[in-house]
């Protein structure tokens, strides 16, 4: 009797209140679980996200600077995939402005001595657009990159995204001078 | 019992439920959410603290390959512009519109048609560089700066010209009728090229028409003109300051926004007594009639020296990028290490251990200002221990350059009508007479070395010296600064 009172006169006195508290404690709880489980989502993906485009400059820089050794005819347009952050690889696609599309883009061609345009004198500018790539799709984003990059005086030869799908996550222009720099 | 019972149960229930309990589990719910809620924004914290930097990295990037784009950009105009001094850019375009009366459009009204533009093709969004190039030194400097977004970069980069090697090849050229006296194997290491070949010595063809005084007339006329012009306008103009120009780490000259300061009836003293080196940045000029004295801890960068009399250069000055004029003498005294330009009317000294960097050039160009007396000689000489590098040139007829001593090393090219070697010159030497010990009449060689291998691989010339068809140039990069 005695145990069975003590209990009963306790749960008597605070029905209602505690249950309300609790009611409160487990929302407000699971709303913070909430928050704080999307948060550490977010933070994650946003993780990733930084990496992915770490390694996309990275890659739009490796590109452009792997060309300053070459000589300006053996710089051409070209598309490949590179290491990404992940399982997601990069799609590198690389815009040349190169003589035939500097003569396509002219509206008079004014020749030198030697009978050359004048304009194909001027450094070589070249565009490299870094993509995300997932793996299930990545070969096929490559074939059509190099599909596209096959001609010349397209849409895509006006800016970004430089015929590549969707937004890049780096896209890098440099004017190289015809000579090595170093 | 039951009272006993009761009384025992109403103390528990206030411990349990009474006003001191009521609100506890909000207090702890309120305490768990503060705690998720600090999680919650360090982690958000953090990870927007990682999107500034790829956001950077990228802007910096594109704003750097803007930057080296202008220079590419330039050193192509330099090399095939019809100008003389060609520019791109607001500047540029602005001065074509002023051209053209003020109508943009080059078709319409245009007097002179912009032809070179610097846009991007494939991305027409990106901005234009500002670039600018210094035409006032022996090598190219050019300056650009690229912005993108919220990034700015500016590089600064210096051009030489490829070495001829069909004038600086062989280690002795000697242009002269007189033999050469006998020489030991080891002390001329490489060709040698005479005009008349000297028993015992194999000779090297001598070039169709080339003579050493006139390869080098052309280069020390056009430096010393320029800047005895530039001196003299600026002496000859309005608003200069008066009296001497007195100048200490504390009170240091502040230049104005042209970048010059003259003195056109003064002279010029700028001297750290302190132990704290004393760092003067350019751009800028100072110019006077007087001389111009630098002593002490003091590092100079990217400064310009005009006097009307001599240079001195005292104790443990250093810097780059400078470049110093005198009517009269340079002197470098005591341990000074100067990447410079030095053009001089009289002679240039360089003593006890001073040094010069590599990409310097030592021009001293004769007697044109002081009266004619008996000492009619410039020279440049390297005593006591010093060291130069880079270009060393006397011009005219009694143009001269003298190593005093076997401790004396010259590490570049010198080129001058007489050559007096006790030291080791670690290049191409060019002259018309090679002096030693006890005589001024023949040729020889005395004590003295001349190594053309042990010149660096990558060694230019300015530009301004040799055939001036830049179409024909190879541009060499010799320097390279990132802002």
């Amino acid at each position: 009797m005695s145990v069975q009172r003590r209990f009963a006169a306790l749960t008597s006195a605070q029905r209602g209140f505690t249950i309300l508290e609790i009611v409160v404690a487990l929302t407000v709880l699971s709303a913070g679980s909430s928050v704080l489980w999307y948060g550490l989502r977010s933070s994650a993906k946003m993780d990733r996200l930084n990496r992915l485009h770490h390694a996309a400059v990275t890659a739009a820089r490796s590109d452009l600077e792997a060309l300053r050794t070459r000589t300006k005819t053996g710089i051409h347009d070209t598309s490949y995939l590179a290491i990404g952050a992940g399982a997601d690889s990069l799609l590198v696609i690389r815009r040349v402005m190169d003589s035939a599309r500097i003569v396509n883009s002219l509206e008079e061609l004014v020749l030198d001595d030697k009978l050359s345009p004048k304009e194909l004198r001027k450094p070589l500018e070249v565009r490299v657009s870094v993509f995300r790539a997932p793996s299930e799709v990545a070969a096929e984003m490559l074939e059509k990159a190099e599909s596209t990059a096959a001609g010349f005086g397209n849409e895509d030869d006006a800016g970004d995204p430089g015929g590549g799908p969707g937004r890049p996550l780096a896209a890098l222009i440099l004017k190289l001078p015809e000579y090595r720099w170093y | 019992m039951s009272g006993a019972e009761s009384g025992s149960a109403r103390p528990r229930e206030g411990i349990l439920c009474g006003s001191g309990q009521s609100g506890a589990a909000l207090l702890t719910v309120l305490v768990v959410l503060t705690v998720l809620g600090i999680a919650v924004t360090i982690l958000m914290d953090r990870s927007r603290g990682d999107i500034r930097p790829w956001a950077r990295e990228l802007e910096n990037a594109q704003a750097l390959y803007a930057a080296e784009s202008g220079i590419a950009f330039q050193l192509y105009l330099e090399r095939f512009s019809d100008s003389t001094e060609p520019a791109f850019g607001k500047g540029a375009e602005a001065e074509v519109e002023a051209a053209a009366g003020g109508n943009p459009d080059p078709f319409l009204g245009g007097a002179k048609a912009l032809t070179d533009t610097f846009s991007y093709h494939l991305d027409t969004l990106r901005a234009v560089p500002e670039v600018r190039v210094d035409r006032a030194r022996a090598y190219l400097d050019i300056t650009s700066k690229g912005r993108y977004r919220n990034a700015e970069a500016t590089v600064t980069a210096r051009f030489g010209k490829a070495l001829d090697d069909s004038v600086f090849g062989p280690a002795l050229t000697l242009d002269n009728a007189e033999p050469l006296e006998s020489i030991s194997a080891n002390q001329v290491i490489g060709a040698i090229r005479m005009r008349t070949p000297s028993p015992g010595i194999p000779n090297a063809p001598w070039p169709q028409g080339f003579t050493t005084s006139a390869y080098t007339a052309a280069f020390s006329d056009k430096r010393y003109g320029a800047l005895e012009s530039a001196l003299q306008k600026k002496l000859g103009e309005q608003g200069g300051e008066g009296g001497n120009g007195n100048f200490t780490r504390t009170d240091p000259p502040v230049f104005a926004k042209g970048g010059d300061l003259f003195f056109p009836l003064g002279r010029v003293e700028l001297v750290n007594h302190d132990d704290e080196p004393w760092v003067l940045k350019g751009p800028g000029r100072i110019l006077c009639d007087g001389e111009i004295r630098l002593k002490g801890l003091i590092r100079l960068e990217n400064i310009q020296l005009l006097s009307g009399k001599d240079i001195t250069f005292e104790d443990s000055v250093t810097g780059d990028g400078i470049s110093a004029f005198a009517r009269g003498s340079i002197y470098f005294h005591n341990r000074c290490n100067l990447g410079i330009e030095a053009v001089a009317g009289k002679d240039i000294v360089l003593r006890d251990r001073c040094q010069t960097h590599l990409g310097s050039v030592l021009l001293s160009v004769g007697n044109r200002h002081l009266t004619k007396g008996a000492d009619t000689v410039n020279a440049i000489r390297i005593v006591n221990e010093a060291v130069a590098r880079g270009f060393l040139i006397a011009g005219g007829a009694n143009g001269r350059v003298a190593l005093a001593t076997q401790a004396n090393i010259v590490e570049g090219v010198v080129i001058a009508a007489a050559v007096w070697l006790s030291g080791e010159v670690r290049g191409p030497v060019l002259t018309s007479k090679l002096l030693c010990e006890g005589t001024n009449k023949r040729n020889c060689l005395g004590t003295g070395r001349i190594n053309r291998n042990l010149l660096p691989a990558n060694f230019v010339q300015p530009l301004e010296l040799g055939p001036q068809d830049r179409r024909l140039y190879v541009f060499k990069l010799m320097e390279w600064k990132r802002t």
